[in-house]
């Protein structure tokens, strides 16, 4: 039962997504297969935390070499998951907000403080009478106008104030969609944003994470140094024409090789010698020829894999042989 | 041209297809029904062919297949609508842009390309009703597609929807558009019931707000396909590759022996976790860093069964860090399975296979410090890399370790053969779980993708010389260009 189930649901979701490409009338439903996906996969972040949270824990406890950073890391994880979580530092969001009900009918309405003085509208409702023309008033003035779908479900979102007509406050001020009518309330705790600028999220995600992931991105820099230096040493034949032709390619990419080709004309058969018409020419044929080749094999190589994992010829993938 | 509208019977053949295509339109003028600029009002056309008309208007303006539209324009509208000088000038910009599109993308030639397809438009559309509601091809009957020529003074378009059965005749209001170009398009998606009958009014309104124009379009019900006629092609290729895997499957099955090149990368497996064990480092393995729903990560976990067979055969230490929780999961499950049929389930320890972060950069951090910390002597990169491919490479070979990756990103193939010692390039990737398992039925696969290979390569050289043949003979105009366009468009369905 511990494979067979997995085995079915991966032959019965996998068979969905083939079909579903060749059959339209299915419409949505691989997506459903999507979503389960993405759901699976957030419920797996729980084990993923708390593995990490193990890993490093264990780590501390028993005092192993480095445990010293396995306490930073513990430590600005769970740091970041209060800042998000409890939008530690978020201030609430500017503007007033109002929830209109009548009967079934509900409508939020949003409106918030986009800038220095600058006022949005936003609008979700549910419930109205469907395929209308609803007016949106704030106070006794139309600024906006929706019309609810089939369903009597209505949105908007519009800017209702700018610079000087902007008022100092909405807070207090009547709104109304059709009939639903009520008074605009300012916003509570925890209605702003957990990364706005400012907060403690932001910060911390701006100022240290994102210089710490550059740095490491730009580490590449040294090592592709490194590398090219290792393959392109002609030691043969094989490796000669690597060197040559990557020569080639990073003339054509600066000043450099334009400059030096330049006295050629620009028309007609001495043309082609020009760098930059040599290394367009290696990379147009030689090198997009090399990767389609590659890129048939790897369709061919996943249709295999998928109709091996499909079929369940190759199990290895849940646990079984 | 199969395909392109999909209401048209698959049995047609190509010359039926068009005069099917062609001949409603024609009895639609003929009628006077269209082209005299009056208002279509309502007229209940039965046949849905005049949204071909539409559609390929619809092309045209979107620059799409855009000689194959012009010579369907042509036959369209034919010797009364534009002077044979018009069509070669529309067809000699096109071939013009067609050469030159890839190469430089001069705007002047689109600009020329634009202007000419105009001119195309704007005799088609006096031939097309004012107002037209059809169903969209090849979807799940939850779009109508809406069409109207621009109607002159008008500033904004109300369209409303109203279902025939509905007895109270009230409309629905859709959208509101402002006017813009010569004729316009509007799509009615996912709020329509597939098999329902609807039919749409359009206001033509000026800038005051005052109706000068009023439209009902013909009725429409949206219906869902069951099959996508563009991809059939496709699925014919999918159909053979599939039924040539299964059949070696079945022969290797039975007994037949098959035999395949040796692939000096899975070669190497036992050599670095032998040497791992002699020199008591560990074994490093990275499954990439996607999830499980890529199939390169699934091949990664695949192979990662096999190193961790042989690990724990060799009573080696090795170590999997994952960037996703469910390919921990998967590695947990898989490395367990394989201890235990190496008949080590003792030495398996699931606190070898973790995970550290989602975050690309934070994973590479944490991997290269594993690296320069534990110093392995073998490292396996086997799954979907990016960026990373590099770093991790490179900071394996200063530590003097085996490297063997393998991958499907062709753009970090080259990272890896200069930093590794052992690169499973594309295919080879994906064979490596048959390889490895030397399971008959696993190899059988491997020659079914060898047939998926024939096939490749018969399609290639066809593809090849039907080109050459219409560059040669100027074949665009010739059925050898219908080839050409169906190979590029339908089989290898780069447009569905």
């Amino acid at each position: 039962m511990k494979r067979t189930v997995p085995l079915l649901i991966v032959f019965s979701v996998g068979l969905l997504m083939v079909v579903h490409y060749f059959v339209p009338f299915l419409g949505d439903l691989a997506n459903v297969a999507v979503v389960h996906f993405n759901i699976l996969a957030a419920v797996a972040m729980i084990l993923g935390a708390g593995n990490l949270l193990f890993t490093h824990g264990e780590k501390i406890y028993k005092q192993h070499s480095g445990w010293g950073y396995s306490i930073i890391a513990v430590g600005c994880f769970l740091a970041m998951i209060a800042f998000g979580m409890f939008k530690i530092g978020a201030p609430p969001k500017q503007g007033a907000t109002a929830e209109l009900t009548s009967g079934a009918s509900i409508a939020m309405v949003d409106v918030e403080k986009s800038g220095k003085s600058d006022y949005a509208l936003k609008l979700r409702a549910g419930k109205l009478e469907p395929d209308t023309k609803y007016e949106i008033k704030l106070g006794d003035k139309v600024v906006a106008e929706t019309t609810s779908d089939y369903k009597g479900s209505a949105a908007a979102e519009t800017a209702i104030f700018t610079g000087s007509d902007a008022p100092d406050s909405v807070e207090g001020m009547t709104v109304s969609v059709g009939e639903l009518t009520g008074k605009l309330e300012p916003y509570g705790a925890f209605t702003g944003a957990y990364d706005d600028d400012g907060t403690p999220f932001w910060f911390f995600y701006y100022y240290a994470f994102v210089p710490l992931q550059q740095t490491t991105f730009a580490m590449l820099a040294f090592y592709v140094a490194s590398a090219a230096f290792r393959a392109f040493r002609a030691r043969n034949v094989e490796a000669g024409l690597l060197l040559g032709t990557a020569f080639l390619i990073l003339l054509g990419q600066t000043f450099a090789g334009n400059w030096l080709t330049q006295g050629l004309p620009k028309e007609g058969f001495w043309s082609f010698f020009q760098i930059s018409e040599l290394s367009a020419w290696v990379m147009i044929v030689f090198n997009t020829a090399g990767q389609r080749a590659i890129m048939i094999g790897i369709a061919l190589g996943i249709a295999s894999t998928s109709l091996k994992t499909l079929l369940g010829l190759d199990r290895s993938v849940i646990g079984a042989e | 041209m199969e395909g392109r509208f999909v209401t048209f019977p698959m049995t047609l053949s190509r010359g039926g297809l068009a005069a099917a295509l062609i001949a409603p339109l024609l009895a639609v003028v003929a009628a006077g029904q269209v082209g005299s600029g009056t208002p279509f009002a309502g007229k209940k056309i039965t046949d849905d062919k005049v949204r071909a008309g539409w559609m390929l208007v619809d092309h045209i303006e979107s620059g799409e297949r855009y000689r194959r539209r012009i010579l369907e324009a042509k036959e369209l509208i034919g010797s009364e609508g534009l002077p044979a000088e018009f069509w070669d000038a529309a067809l000699g910009a096109n071939l013009a842009v067609v050469r030159e599109h890839d190469a430089s993308k001069r705007p002047a030639l689109i600009v020329e390309q634009d202007r000419q397809a105009g001119l195309v438009t704007t005799a088609l559309l006096d031939r097309l009703p004012p107002f037209s509601a059809v169903n969209n091809p090849n979807d799940d009957g939850s779009e109508v597609v809406l069409f109207w020529r621009n109607v002159p003074g008008a500033a904004q378009y109300d369209v409303e929807r109203r279902k025939l059965a509905d007895t109270s005749g009230r409309w629905r209001q859709l959208s509101s558009t402002a006017a813009r170009g010569a004729w316009m398009k509007v799509s009615d998606r996912d709020l329509v019931t597939r098999g329902v009958e609807y039919a749409y009014r359009l206001k033509a309104l000026d800038a005051d707000g005052k109706v000068v124009a009023e439209f009902e379009s013909n009725s429409v019900k949206p219906t869902g396909e069951w099959f996508h006629t563009r991809r059939i092609g496709l699925l014919a290729l999918v159909l053979i590759i599939s039924a040539a895997i299964i059949f070696y499957i079945r022969l290797a099955r039975r007994g037949v022996a098959l035999t395949i090149r040796k692939i000096a990368g899975l070669e190497a497996v036992d050599e670095a976790v032998g040497r791992a064990t002699e020199m008591g480092k560990p074994i490093l393995f990275v499954p990439g860093i996607q999830d499980m729903n890529d199939i390169q990560t699934v091949a990664g976990v695949i192979i990662l069964g096999r190193v961790a067979r042989v690990a724990a055969t060799h009573d080696a230490n090795l170590e999997v860090p994952t960037s996703k929780s469910l390919v921990m999961t998967a590695s947990r499950e898989t490395v367990q399975a394989n201890y235990l049929d190496a008949g080590r389930p003792d030495a398996y320890d699931e606190k070898k296979v973790y995970y550290t972060t989602d975050e690309q950069f934070g994973y590479v951090a944490a991997v290269t410090g594993t690296m320069v910390r534990e110093k392995p002597a073998a490292c396996f990169y086997m799954g979907a890399f990016f960026a990373e491919s590099l770093i991790l490479a490179e900071t394996g070979n200063m530590l003097g370790a085996i490297q063997v990756a393998g991958t499907a990103q062709p753009a970090q193939l080259p990272f890896f053969v200069a930093a590794c010692d052992y690169t499973l390039i594309g295919e080879e990737f994906f064979a490596a779980s048959a390889y490895l398992s030397g399971d008959p039925q696993q190899l059988g696969s491997l020659k079914g993708q060898d047939i998926g290979k024939l096939v490749a390569m018969i399609v290639l050289c066809f593809g090849v010389l039907v080109a050459t043949a219409v560059a040669a003979f100027q074949g665009e105009h010739s059925w050898l260009g219908d080839v050409q366009d169906w190979l590029l468009n339908d089989l290898l369905d780069s447009k569905a």
